[in-house]
């Protein structure tokens, strides 16, 4: 096996599939609608809700404007991150979908490319495209935390910059298993709105999973996306936590103000280690990146005997 | 050198109930009927061949095409190119590496890129080094005249542009064998001309072993020195251009167009059965007489005919391979269907 060839074609792969998503504008706007549509959803009153929240958990206490409003934005910007990586992979993914719905994917199948080479050209593109795409929702969203009231640490910043790189790694591995079931573009476009409209929900990015009942709680729990959520939950909050018993509120109050906003996620009443979050969701990649390589080797299999 | 031993390919297709009921039942109990696509197809071509491989619409050429290419795999039988089996994991990708591919019914260069961004992939695919890469392109850009469209993305060439750079892409890594699925198709009769041009070049200056299907038997008389006749999956004929078009009988059409008329049946008379058959026009000042070449020469005919009448004009026409395949077909269907009553008689 000539691994450096390999390498190369790799390369070229991922660097055509990059190219053939920017080129359309339209899938560029498609993948940036679910984040648009929370960002919309907290300005038109889900910000309202949150500020509410805090003035019902600390009555009598006055807490500085710069702390409960970076609060609310950082809990705004994780919610918005932790659905954007996901949901922009499966735009992302669209190329292959639409590989298929062409022909260019059969046509591929006279040259020399091998299977593997194909794959992981399309896992990078998607990966690298949504990468771009929420590292600079990310800068957005630090401008945006940093405009509010900043309590984030130098450590707790590169913190979010790596949980955004695993999350951006579970959505692409994600889309690319349920992309590869899909063979025309009104499939992927159902699809992309279903995951756009459910993944929030399910992963703890919308409402709080704290707020479900402990069965439900417990049953997304069993998910891998609500721990992506809970990493930047966790990196984006636990600064403010200090800020809040700065300014003089009981550390009951403010644990329970952490716990309703997911910054800590118990599993059967358990606390989830941060160190276990983030092997759940490199486990969950290496599963999830391991049964498209299978599905695409053993397709290749089957379509060759027919 | 490629080589077909005895190759079929079936296909299982299903069978769907009628109406409501029987769409329902096929949800759960599905039945399938076998298609036989290619039913023992043998032969080998030599290197540097240009073979036409034709037959009707669902004769099995494509599927013969896409299994010499690796995409299919036989059911059964071999096929070999340069001893190694296309459709094997591990000989397919050196297979590949030596034969390129044109299906004129769709492309294979990706439609929002520009063409050069098809050809830098295909490189990297074919591991082509940059230096030959370089010199290649720009041969192929000359020859096939692309430099006006070579940075316009795909789906704005027009059809016969996008042949063109589909020729390109398939000749990029100077395969020794090239497949031609009806490359034509489409076109008008000046853009064929010029493709049919340009192919026949790269084959002549390259040595490419060339393997054509089409509807169109202008270009196998122009590209092709071979021909491998299909039919319903079996081969009808498998022989030289000239054989295929003397099967049955060197027959030609002499009209011959005097100032008085003709008397046909006189001139039919003087050469006995080497004049088959002799049609008149025109209050017979046209007389159009079908020879057999083989007992007679059109010299010889029209020197009679120049010794007795004042010819204003002559027009010679030789049978054409459309209608000598019209009659393979017509032969074999005749035979095909006397075979069926026998077997009903017995």
């Amino acid at each position: 096996m000539n691994i450096k060839q390999d390498i190369k074609q790799i390369a070229a792969f991922t660097a055509r599939n990059i190219k053939l998503f920017f080129k359309d504008k339209g899938t560029l706007i498609g993948a940036l609608i679910a984040p648009l549509i929370i960002m919309m959803l907290y300005a038109l009153f889900l910000h309202r809700v949150f500020l509410q929240t805090f003035d019902s958990m600390f009555q009598g206490i006055t807490l500085a404007a710069k702390t409960v409003n970076g609060t609310v934005a950082s809990y705004e910007v994780s919610s918005v991150l932790a659905v954007c990586c996901v949901t922009v992979a499966f735009v992302a993914n669209m190329n292959m979908v639409a590989d298929k719905v062409n022909g260019s994917r059969a046509d591929i199948t006279v040259t020399p490319a091998k299977g593997h080479v194909l794959v992981l050209g399309y896992y990078f593109a998607t990966a690298i495209v949504t990468l771009a795409i929420c590292y600079i929702a990310m800068i957005v969203g630090f401008c945006y935390i940093a405009g509010m009231g900043w309590a984030m640490t130098a450590g707790e910043t590169m913190s979010v910059v790596i949980d955004v790189f695993v999350t951006v790694l579970f959505g692409t591995a994600l889309s690319s298993v349920v992309c590869y079931f899909l063979s025309s573009s009104g499939a992927i476009s159902a699809v992309s709105t279903i995951v756009s409209s459910v993944y929030g929900f399910i992963c703890g990015a919308y409402y709080p999973i704290s707020q479900f009942s402990t069965g439900m709680a417990n049953t997304i729990m069993c998910l891998p996306g609500t721990y992506c959520t809970g990493l930047l939950r966790t990196h984006f909050m636990s600064g403010y936590a200090n800020l809040m018993t700065a300014d003089g509120a009981p550390q009951e109050a403010v644990n329970g103000l952490l716990d309703g906003f997911d910054v800590k996620l118990s599993f059967f009443g358990s606390d989830v280690k941060v160190w276990t979050m983030y092997l759940v969701v490199i486990c969950a990649v290496l599963v999830l990146i391991g049964a498209f390589v299978i599905i695409n080797v053993l397709n290749r299999k089957r379509n060759n005997k027919m | 050198m490629i080589e077909l031993k005895n190759v079929e390919k079936h296909f299982k297709k299903p069978i769907r109930g009628k109406g409501v009921w029987g769409m329902f039942k096929s949800l759960f109990s599905r039945k399938y009927t076998v298609v036989k696509a290619v039913d023992g197809v043998s032969f080998t071509v030599d290197d540097g061949e240009a073979v036409g491989y034709i037959g009707a619409n669902g004769a099995g050429k494509s599927t013969t095409i896409k299994m010499m290419s690796g995409i299919l795999t036989p059911t059964g039988g071999e096929i070999l190119i340069d001893g190694k089996h296309p459709y094997k994991s591990k000989e397919r990708n050196a297979v590949l590496k030596t034969i390129g591919v044109v299906f004129g019914q769709k492309t294979q260069l990706w439609y929002d890129l520009p063409l050069t961004e098809t050809y830098e992939l295909l490189k990297y695919i074919y591991d082509v080094p940059q230096e030959d890469y370089t010199r290649r392109m720009g041969e192929l850009i000359e020859l096939l005249d692309m430099k006006p469209f070579m940075d316009a993305p795909v789906r704005t060439l027009s059809l016969g542009q996008r042949m063109r750079a589909d020729l390109a892409a398939a000749m990029l890594h100077n395969p020794k064998t090239l497949f031609l699925d009806e490359p034509t198709i489409g076109l008008d009769v000046l853009v064929k001309r010029n493709l049919v041009d340009a192919i026949n070049k790269l084959k002549t200056q390259y040595n490419t072993t060339l393997i054509l299907t089409t509807h169109a038997m202008s270009d196998i008389e122009l590209l092709c020195e071979r021909v491998i006749i299909l039919d319903a999956g079996k081969v009808l004929f498998d022989g030289s251009l000239d054989a295929v078009k003397h099967m049955f009988g060197d027959t030609r059409d002499i009209k011959v167009t005097a100032k008085t008329p003709i008397d046909g049946e006189a001139v039919a008379l003087v050469f006995g059965g080497a004049v088959t058959k002799h049609t008149a026009e025109d209050g017979g000042h046209s007389v159009t007489f079908t020879i057999d070449g083989t007992k007679l020469s059109t010299g010889e005919l029209l020197n009679h005919v120049f010794g007795r009448y004042e010819v204003a004009d002559v027009k010679i026409s030789e049978t054409g391979i459309e209608q000598v395949v019209e009659k393979i077909y017509e032969k074999n269907k005749n035979e095909t269907s006397e075979d069926g009553d026998a077997q009903g008689a017995d």
